[in-house]
C-alpha cells in the first residue's frame, strides 16, 4: 500500500486526467448525410493523399463551391448536390431513416447466410458484363436518349407501383408464394427460366408490335378529358420523330438514307447535313437545362419563340391506350379482380394442359403448357381469319363504324338489349334450366338459316320484314305467347264471331291471362300457346290436305255435285302442304284451287264461288280466298253437311286430326294487330314462294321445343307419332318473353337494320352488306376449301353423330364456340369467374340512357373506343387486301405467339397468385392504385405515360442485345432475381414496420423538378461517373462503360467498396 | 444535437498505450535512473553501494552501509514531431513532474556478512504529452499514435538482501514489485472504407483512454560482485522480465459522424485484458578503484526487447450498442505488432574524491550510449526511443552523516526521420483496413534535460 500511496500521489500532482468531453454531433438529414459520403468518396478517389478529407471537407460537408482546382468529378458532384440532397430527404425521412436502421440490423444474421452477399455478386457480374458487351452498350446509350421524352413529373410506371401504399403487404404475400416451398415456387421457377429463355432468344420487334402502337396511340379528340398527358412521339426505332413541315423533314435533321425517318447514328445522336451528331435538347426539359432553350407551357421544344414544335408530341389521354386505361380505372372499381378473372377464363381456351419440353442452348426444360393444336381460340381465329378477307366483312366494319358516328342511338339501343339479356340470363326467376346436353337447336337453325340464306333475296327479304314498322309489335304478342297457355277457341254460339278464351270464360277473348306454371312439367294443360302454335305449325308442315274421298258438294237442297258419283282423295282439292297454305292464308294470298272448274269459278248454285263456300259452310272467310278466320274455323270447329261432304276432319302429318291435338290455339292469334305485326314476316317468306321455310322454322323450333317427360311429344323414334328431340327449349320461353316483350328487340334490331339501309358504302346498301356477310358466314362458296383446323371437311353436330359435310364458316365458329364451352366447362369456378367478369365489362360498356326514345351509351368512352378499334381493323383488313393468305395467316402468327413457353409460364404463375387469397387481393388493390379513377387521378396518369413510352419502348431493336445480357439474371437457382427473391423474403421477416416498402415508396417520391427520387440518384451517378463529368445529355457507350465500371468496382471493392462491407458485418 | 457518449470503452488499440507503461529497459526510458547512478551514466553495476543498488545490482546491497536514501530527478523532455505528408510539426512534453527514489539499506544486526535494503523507484519514463488540437484547433497529427498519458505514474518496490562471502564475493538478490496507474488517451479512427473512405476524416475520430488504476507485477533480481584485487570490482546482474496481465479501464468519446450519434459502449464499465512483456536485463560493470578517491566503470547492459513483440489485448465482453447498421458491434481480441528488438547501452562513469579537507566533496561524471530498441517499422510518438547519448555529471557533498546528492544529465537523441513505418492508425472495424494510415511517419527531433539532487543518511 505505500508503493500505491507513493504513486497515487505522484499522480496527484500532476493531476491531469480529466474526463473525456462529451461528443458533439450535429446530425443532418438523410439526404445530406449520404450525400457527405458520397461527395467524400468522389474526393477520396481523386485525391487519395488527402487522407483526412481536409481539402474537400468545406465543398462536401458544407455545401461550399469546390476549388478552381478540384477535380471534374466533385465539381460534378457538388453540382448535384441540391437536387440529390433534396431527393434523398423526400424518399427517407428521419423515421423511415431510423426504421431501415432497425431493419438492416434485424437483417445481419442474412449475411452469415450469404443471402445478401449472392444477389449483390450477381449484380456486379451483370454490370460487369454490360460493360464490355459493345453491342449492349450500343443499345443502352441509344435507349440513354429517351432520356426526357416525357415529362419528368409525368411518373411512370415504376413509380406508381412503387407508391402503392400497401406496398408492404404485398411484397411479403408475395415473396411468400415464391419462395422455396411456397405454394407458387414452382410456377416461379418456370416462369424465371421462361424468362431466361425468352431474354437469351429475343424476338424482333415484329409487326404486331407497331400495329399494336398505331391502335393504342392514334389520338382521337373526342377521348380527350382535359388530362392532358404528353409523351414523345417515337418512330419504328423507338426515336422521337421530329415535326415535319409541309410534309418535309426540316433542317437541321436529314433523311440521307431515304428510309422516311431522320437519321441517327449508331449512339443514337441525330446527324446533321455533314454527318455530323446534332446536340439537340430533348422533347421535356431535362435536369439543368440551359435557359436558353426555347420551350412552351407543356414544356414541348420549340423552334424558337412562338415557333412549332421541333418533334412531334401526342397526347396519350387522347389515345386508345388513354381510354382503356381509364376505363380500365372504372372496371377495376366496379370488379377489382377483372383481369384475374378474365385471365382465370381465358386460359382455358388455349388448349389443355400438356407438358412441353423447350429446346434451349442452356439445356431443355420442361414446363407445364398449353397443347394449343386444341386450343378453341386459335380454332376461333381459324374460324374468322378467312372471313376477314371478305369485301363484305370490311364494308360491314365500315358501315358499323358509320352507325357508330351517326347513328348511335340505334347502335347503343342494341348493345342496351345485349346488356338486358346478358343481365336476365342470370335473373333466377326466369332461369328454368338450359337445353339438353346433345342439343341440335342450333345446329339445326343454322342449317335452316344456310337453306335460306341460299334463296335468293330471301335474307334481305326477311331483314326488310324485321325494319318493317309493323313488325314493332310482334315482339309483343309473341311475348305474350310465350307466356301464358290460355286455351283460346271460335265462339260456339257465334261461330263468326268473336274468339273466346275457354280458360278464363272471357267472351270475347281479348287477352291472354293464364301464365304458363313453370313449377309443372311442360305438358298437356301446361304448354304455353307459343309452343302449341309452333306444334300446330308443325304438324300442318308438309301435311297435305285434300278433300275427302268420296267427296260430293251439297249444293242445295238435296243437290249435289258432281250429280253423279263422288270425287276421290284429292281430285277435287289438293294442298300439298297446308303450313304453306296457311301463309298464304294469314297473309290473303291463298286460294283452293279446285279440280273441277266449275268449283273453282261458280258455285255449284250458281253463285260465286266465294259465296257459295261461306254460305254453305256457315263459315265467313271459308272460301276459295280463305281468311285465317275462316280457314281456322273450318280446321277446328264442328263441320256442317256441306263441309262434311268435302272433307273428313282435317289430320296432322300424325294422323291424327288437328281438333284432337290442337283445339284452343291457333285462335289466339286473332288478337287485334297480330296478323298485321305478323305480316312482314310472312310476306318475305312469300314474297319468293318461300314460305315452307317459315314452317321449316317454326318446325325446327317445335322439334327442339319440348323437353324430355314432355307428355306431348315422344323422343324415341322419329318414325312414331309425336316425335320431337325434347331439347328443352321451352325452359327459355319466359327470358324470351322478357327479350321481346321488355327489351323490344325486334323494334330495336329493326331501328338499326333501317339506319343501316340508310347508309351506302362503297355503293353498297347497308343491308345488303349484312346479308352478304350473313351469307359468306352461312353458306359454302363454289369451290369452298374450308377445313377444320385439324383438317377435318365436316362438322359434327352437337349430338356428337350428325355430320355435316357442307362447311361454311359458321360450322367452324360454332365448333370453336362449342369447344370455348368445353374448355371453360374444365373449370367450373374459372368459368363461373370469366363470365362474370365479361358481365361486369357489358355492364360497363353496354349500359344506355334512354330520352325521348333516344339511347347513348352511358359510358361515353365506348363509342369512341368501339369505332377506334373498328377503324383499326377496318385498315387492316384494307391493308391486306392483295394479300389472301392474310386472314388465314393469323392463326398461324398466334399459335406461334400462344406457344411461346413465356405465355405458359406466365400464366401458370398468375394462375398461382390467382390461387393465393392474400397476393391476389393485394395485386387487386394494386392495379385499382394504378389505374383506378378513385381519388387517385395522378397515378392514373402515371401509368398511363408509363404504359405509352413501354409501348414505344418495345419496338427498339437494341433491347435484344440488353436482354441477352440480363438472361442469366434468371437463372432459377443462382440468378438475380432468384436470390433477390430469396433476400428480400428473409427481410421481409425481420421488417416489421415496414420499412423496406417504405424506402422503395420513397424511391418514387418526388425530388427536385419534380422527378422520381430514383431517377434523381440514377442521373446524379452517371453525371459524375461519364466520361466527361457533369455533362449532360444521352450517355455515350465510354460513359456508360465508365459508369458500369464504376458501379462494378464499387459492388466489387474489398477495399473500400461492398465487399469490404460485406466482410464487416461478418466478422462484426 | 450534442450527445454525451459513454466514457467508458475498451479496444484493442489502446493497448498501444499500455506499452508505454514499461517499468523498466531502453525501450521506454529516457536514461538510467537515480541521481548518483545517472551521474555516472548509468555505470553502475560492479561499482553499486547505497540503496540505488537494489535495482542497479542487487548484490551492491552487501556494499551498501546501513543508510537511507531519498533523491529526485526532474527530466525535461522535449520531442518534434513532424508527421510526413506536410502536416504541421507538433512537439511532446515529458510529464514535468519528478521521479523519486526512496530505500534504506541496513543488516539489522542478524548475520555478519548479510544486509537488507528496501526501496521505492521511480524511472525517468520516454512517455509525453501531447495535444489533442494545435492551435487553429485542427486535429493533432500524432493523434492516432497518443495524446497523452495524463495521470500516469508507476514504480517499483524492491526488497533485497546481499550476503558476503568472505571478502571477495558479494551475492545479493531483491524481489521486485513493479505498481501504478497508467493512462493513456489517443485518437482512433472509426472509419470503415465504406461509408467513410478518408482514413483521418475527423468525423470519424474516436478519443480513447485507457486506464490501469492499480497494477502490481512481481519481478526478481539476482545480483553478483566479485573483488579479486582491491582495485578492482566486478559486477553482474540479472533482472527478470515483467509480464504485464492487468485489467484496463476504457473510456471513450464517440465520433461525431451521424453513425454513431445513439451508440453507447457496454458495459457500464468496460474492461480489457492487457498482455505483454517488459523484457529482462543483464548487466555487467568492471570498476577500478585505483585509489580510495577515484573510481571508474565500464558497464555494459543487455535488454532483451526482441520479447515485447507484440501486446494484447483481450475485451471482456466489451463492445458497442447502437451503431448505425450494425447495432452491436462486439469486441474481440487484438495484438499490436511492435517488434522491438534486443538493445544494449555502453556506460563509462567515475567519481573522484578530491583533495579537499575530508574530503567530503565527490564528483561524478558518465556517458552512456544507448541505441534505439525500437525499429523504424514501429516507431511513433507514442514511444519516441531514439538513439540515445547521455552525458552525465553530479557532485556529493557529505555532512557528517548525511550526504547531499546533485546531478546534471543531458540526452541527446539521434534525429530521426521515418518513411517505411508500417504503424497504422488504430481502428477497430475488422477485417482491418487496406487504406489505414501509417502514423509513424515523419522527423523525430527529441532532447531532455534531467536535473536531480538528492540526499542520504548513514546509520550510525
Amino acid at each position: 500500500m505505500f508503493l500505491r500511496s507513493t504513486v497515487v500521489a505522484m499522480v496527484a500532482l500532476a493531476a491531469c486526467e480529466a474526463p473525456l468531453d462529451p461528443t458533439s454531433t450535429e446530425t443532418s438529414t438523410f439526404g445530406t448525410e449520404v450525400y457527405i459520403a458520397l461527395c467524400n468518396r468522389v474526393a477520396s478517389s481523386a485525391n487519395i493523399d488527402d487522407v483526412s478529407g481536409a481539402l474537400t471537407r468545406s465543398t462536401c460537408t458544407d455545401g461550399e463551391p469546390p476549388s478552381a482546382g478540384a477535380g471534374p468529378r466533385l465539381k460534378a458532384m457538388h453540382a448535384e448536390r441540391a437536387g440529390l440532397i433534396a431527393g434523398l430527404d423526400a424518399a427517407v425521412d428521419p423515421d423511415l431513416a431510423s426504421r431501415l436502421n432497425e431493419l438492416h440490423i434485424n437483417m445481419l444474421p442474412l449475411y452469415d447466410e450469404g443471402l445478401i452477399a449472392a444477389p449483390l455478386r450477381s449484380a456486379a457480374t451483370l454490370f460487369d458484363t454490360l460493360s464490355v458487351a459493345p453491342t449492349a452498350l450500343q443499345s443502352l446509350a441509344r435507349l440513354s436518349h429517351r432520356q426526357g421524352y416525357s415529362p419528368p413529373t409525368s411518373g411512370g410506371l415504376l413509380r406508381t407501383f412503387l407508391s402503392y401504399p400497401r406496398l408492404g403487404d404485398m411484397l411479403p404475400a408475395l415473396t411468400g408464394l415464391v419462395r422455396d416451398g411456397g405454394a407458387g415456387a414452382q410456377q416461379w421457377r418456370e416462369l424465371l427460366l421462361g424468362l431466361s429463355y425468352t431474354a437469351r432468344k429475343p424476338a424482333a420487334p415484329g409487326s404486331t408490335l407497331s400495329l399494336l402502337q398505331d391502335l393504342l396511340l392514334r389520338e382521337d379528340p373526342r377521348l380527350d378529358d382535359g388530362r392532358m398527358q404528353l409523351v414523345a412521339l417515337r418512330d419504328r426505332r423507338g426515336i422521337v420523330k421530329p415535326r415535319l413541315l409541309g410534309g418535309l423533314l426540316p433542317p437541321p435533321f436529314v433523311d440521307r438514307d431515304g428510309d422516311g425517318l431522320a437519321d441517327v447514328g449508331l449512339d443514337g445522336w441525330f446527324l446533321g447535313a455533314d454527318g455530323a451528331s446534332l446536340d439537340l435538347p430533348p422533347p421535356f426539359p431535362a435536369a439543368s437545362e440551359p435557359p436558353q432553350v426555347t420551350r412552351d407551357a407543356e414544356g414541348r421544344l420549340l423552334r424558337g419563340p412562338g415557333g412549332g414544335t421541333v418533334y412531334r408530341y401526342i397526347d396519350v389521354s387522347r389515345t386508345l391506350l388513354g381510354g382503356v386505361v381509364r376505363e380500365g380505372g372504372d372496371l377495376l372499381a366496379r370488379r377489382p379482380g377483372l383481369p384475374l378473372d378474365l385471365i382465370a377464363g381465358a386460359s382455358l381456351l388455349l388448349g389443355p394442359p400438356a407438358k412441353r419440353v423447350q429446346a434451349d442452348p442452356g439445356g431443355a426444360w420442361e414446363y407445364l403448357g398449353f397443347a394449343v393444336e386444341r386450343s378453341p381460340l386459335l380454332d376461333l381465329t381459324h374460324a374468322v381469319g378467312p372471313l376477314l378477307g371478305k369485301p363484305s366483312v370490311r364494308r360491314a366494319l365500315l358501315l358499323l363504324e358509320k352507325l357508330i358516328q351517326s347513328n348511335e342511338s340505334e347502335v347503343a339501343a342494341v348493345a342496351g338489349l345485349v346488356h338486358d339479356i346478358l343481365q336476365w340470363s342470370d335473373d333466377k326467376s326466369l332461369d328454368h334450366g338450359a337445353l339438353e346436353p346433345g342439343s341440335n337447336l342450333l345446329d339445326d337453325l343454322v342449317e335452316l338459316m344456310a337453306e335460306i340464306a341460299r334463296r335468293p333475296k330471301l335474307l334481305e327479304s326477311l331483314l326488310t320484314a324485321v325494319e318493317d314498322q309493323r313488325t314493332r309489335e310482334l315482339g309483343r304478342f309473341f311475348a305474350e305467347f310465350l307466356r301464358f297457355k290460355d286455351y283460346v277457341t271460335y265462339n260456339p254460339d257465334d261461330l263468326n264471331g268473336e274468339p273466346i278464351n275457354a280458360s278464363t270464360s272471357e267472351s270475347p277473348f281479348t287477352t291472354l291471362k293464364t301464365p304458363v306454371d313453370r313449377g309443372q312439367p311442360s305438358g298437356k294443360g301446361n304448354r304455353s300457346v307459343f309452343q302449341r302454335v309452333l306444334h300446330l305449325i308443325h304438324d300442318s308442315n308438309g301435311t297435305r290436305m285434300c278433300n275427302k274421298s268420296g267427296a260430293q258438294i251439297n249444293v242445295a237442297m238435296g243437290t249435289k255435285w258432281p250429280m253423279f258419283g263422288s270425287y276421290d282423295a284429292c281430285k277435287l282439292l289438293d294442298i300439298p302442304d297446308m303450313a304453306v297454305f296457311l301463309v298464304q292464308v294469314l297473309l290473303g294470298q291463298a286460294e283452293m284451287v279446285f279440280a273441277d272448274k266449275l268449283m273453282d269459278t261458280v258455285g255449284g248454285a250458281g253463285m260465286p264461288a266465294d259465296l257459295f263456300f261461306q254460305m254453305k259452310s256457315g263459315i265467313t272467310g271459308f272460301k276459295k280466298h280463305p281468311t285465317a278466320a275462316g280457314m281456322f274455323r273450318m280446321m277446328f270447329a264442328p263441320h256442317n253437311d256441306f263441309v262434311k261432304g268435302i272433307f273428313d276432319p282435317i289430320l296432322t302429318k300424325d294422323g291424327v286430326t288437328f281438333t284432337s291435338r290442337h283445339s284452343g290455339t291457333i285462335f289466339s292469334w286473332e288478337q287485334p294487330g297480330f296478323y298485321t305485326a305478323l305480316t312482314p314476316l310472312l310476306e318475305a317468306f312469300h314474297s319468293g314462294g318461300d314460305e315452307h321455310y317459315f314452317a321449316q322454322l317454326m318446325s325446327v323450333l317445335h322439334l327442339h321445343w319440348s323437353e324430355p317427360g314432355s307428355n306431348t311429344t315422344q323422343s324415341v323414334s322419329s318414325a312414331q307419332p309425336g316425335f320431337a328431340y325434347q331439347s328443352g327449349a321451352v325452359r327459355y320461353e319466359e327470358l324470351v318473353a322478357r327479350i321481346l316483350e321488355t327489351g323490344d328487340a325486334l323494334a330495336k334490331v329493326g331501328d338499326l337494320l333501317r339506319a343501316a339501309s340508310k347508309i351506302q358504302v362503297e355503293g353498297v346498301n347497308g343491308k345488303q352488306i349484312l346479308t352478304d356477310v350473313m351469307r359468306e358466314l352461312l353458306v359454302a362458296g363454289k369451290g369452298s376449301t374450308i377445313v377444320f383446323r385439324d383438317g377435318r371437311t365436316f362438322a359434327v353436330k352437337n349430338d356428337g353423330q350428325t355430320k355435316v359435310t357442307e362447311l361454311a364458316p359458321v360450322w367452324l365458329l360454332i365448333d370453336a364456340v362449342r369447344g370455348i364451352e368445353r374448355s371453360l366447362d374444365v373449370n367450373k369456378q374459372a368459368r363461373q369467374r370469366f363470365e362474370a367478369a365479361l358481365r361486369s365489362v357489358a355492364d360497363s360498356w353496354l349500359v344506355v340512357q334512354e330520352q325521348n326514345g333516344q339511347h347513348r351509351f352511358a359510358n361515353r368512352r365506348v363509342p369512341v373506343l368501339l369505332a377506334h378499334v373498328i377503324r383499326f381493323l377496318r385498315e387492316r383488313i384494307e391493308a391486306h387486301q392483295q394479300d389472301p393468305a392474310w386472314g388465314p395467316g393469323l392463326t398461324h402468327e398466334l399459335k406461334e405467339a400462344l406457344e411461346h413457353p413465356l405465355v405458359a409460364v406466365g400464366l401458370r404463375f398468375l394462375a398461382a397468385v390467382d390461387g393465393s387469397p392474400e397476393l391476389r387481393g393485394e395485386l387487386e388493390r394494386l392495379m385499382a392504385h394504378m389505374v383506378g379513377s378513385g381519388n387517385q387521378p395522378t397515378m392514373q396518369d402515371g401509368t398511363l405515360v408509363g404504359a405509352a413510352n413501354l409501348l414505344q419502348a418495345l419496338s427498339d431493336d437494341g433491347l435484344g442485345e440488353i436482354a441477352r445480357v440480363l438472361a442469366p439474371a434468371f437463372d432459377p437457382q443462382q440468378g438475380m432475381v432468384q436470390q433477390m427473391i430469396r433476400l428480400v423474403d428473409r427481410a421481409l421477416g425481420k421488417d416489421p414496420t415496414h420499412a423496406l416498402a417504405g424506402a422503395m415508396q420513397g424511391m418514387a417520391a418526388s425530388g427536385q423538378g419534380g422527378a422520381m427520387v430514383l431517377d434523381v440518384v440514377g442521373d446524379s451517378i452517371a453525371h459524375v461517373n461519364r466520361t466527361q463529368a457533369g455533362g449532360r445529355g444521352p450517355l455515350t457507350v465510354g460513359d456508360l462503360q465508365q459508369v458500369f465500371g464504376a458501379v462494378t468496382g464499387f459492388l466489387g471493392d474489398r477495399t473500400s467498396g461492398l465487399e469490404r462491407m460485406l466482410r464487416m458485418v461478418a466478422e462484426r | 444535437m450534442a450527445s454525451v457518449h459513454g466514457t467508458r470503452l475498451g479496444f484493442a488499440f489502446l493497448l498501444l498505450a499500455a506499452s508505454a507503461g514499461e517499468a523498466a529497459g531502453g525501450g521506454l526510458f529516457l536514461a538510467p535512473r537515480a541521481v548518483r547512478p545517472l551521474a555516472r551514466g548509468g555505470a553502475y553495476v560492479a561499482g553499486a553501494d547505497d540503496v540505488n543498488a537494489l535495482s542497479y545490482n542487487p548484490a551492491g546491497i552487501g556494499e551498501a552501509p546501513n543508510s537511507a536514501l531519498f533523491d529526485m530527478g526532474l527530466p525535461i523532455h522535449s520531442t518534434t514531431f513532424t508527421r510526413s505528408g506536410g502536416l504541421p510539426s507538433v512537439e511532446g512534453q515529458g510529464f514535468g513532474i519528478p521521479s523519486p527514489s526512496v530505500g534504506v539499506v541496513h543488516d539489522l544486526g542478524l548475520i555478519e556478512g548479510l544486509r537488507f535494503g528496501l526501496g521505492v523507484f521511480f524511472d525517468y519514463p520516454m512517455l509525453q504529452n501531447w495535444p489533442s488540437n494545435l492551435e487553429d484547433g485542427s486535429p493533432a497529427p500524432q493523434r492516432y499514435a497518443i495524446e497523452n498519458f495524463k495521470g500516469s505514474g508507476f514504480g517499483k518496490l524492491a526488497l533485497g538482501a546481499a550476503y558476503s562471502l568472505g571478502e571477495m564475493v558479494t551475492v545479493g538478490a531483491s524481489f521486485h514489485l513493479l505498481s501504478g496507474r497508467f493512462v493513456a488517451q489517443m485518437a482512433v479512427s472509426a472509419c470503415d472504407g465504406v461509408i467513410c473512405t478518408q482514413p483521418e476524416n475527423t468525423d470519424y475520430d474516436a478519443t480513447m483512454r485507457m486506464t490501469i488504476g492499480s497494477f502490481f507485477i512481481p519481478g526478481a533480481q539476482l545480483g553478483l560482485i566479485v573483488k579479486p584485487v582491491s582495485i578492482l570490482r566486478v559486477g553482474l546482474a540479472w533482472e527478470s522480465a515483467y509480464n504485464f496481465n492487468e485489467a484496463a479501464e476504457l473510456s471513450m468519446r464517440m465520433p461525431t459522424a451521424p453513425m454513431f450519434a445513439d451508440a453507447s459502449v457496454f458495459p457500464e464499465v468496460p474492461t480489457a485484458m492487457v498482455k505483454m512483456t517488459i523484457p529482462m536485463q543483464l548487466r555487467g560493470g568492471v570498476e577500478l578503484r585505483p585509489d580510495p578517491f577515484l573510481r571508474v566503470e565500464v558497464a555494459f547492459d543487455w535488454e532483451k526487447w526482441s520479447d515485447h513483440a507484440r501486446i494484447d489485448l483481450e475485451p471482456e465482453g466489451v463492445g458497442m450498442d447502437d451503431v448505425l447498421m450494425l447495432g452491436r458491434y462486439q469486441l474481440q481480441a487484438m495484438s499490436i505488432d511492435r517488434s522491438f528488438h534486443d538493445t544494449w547501452s555502453v556506460r563509462l562513469g567515475a567519481e573522484y574524491a578530491p583533495p579537499l579537507g575530508q574530503r567530503p566533496l565527490t564528483v561524478r561524471a558518465g556517458v552512456a550510449y544507448e541505441p534505439s530498441a525500437v525499429p523504424d517499422e514501429t516507431l511513433t510518438a507514442m514511444t519516441v526511443d531514439l538513439d540515445k547519448l547521455i552525458v552525465g555529471v553530479g557532485a556529493g557533498y557529505a555532512l557528517g552523516s548525511y550526504q547531499i546528492e546533485l546531478m546534471y544529465a543531458y540526452v541527446w537523441m539521434r534525429p530521426r526521420t521515418i518513411g517505411d513505418s508500417q504503424s497504422l492508425q488504430m481502428n477497430p472495424t475488422r477485417p482491418a483496413w487496406d487504406r489505414r494510415t501509417a502514423v509513424g511517419n515523419g522527423d523525430y527531433r527529441s532532447t531532455a534535460h534531467i536535473v536531480g539532487a538528492g540526499a542520504s543518511y548513514r546509520f550510525r
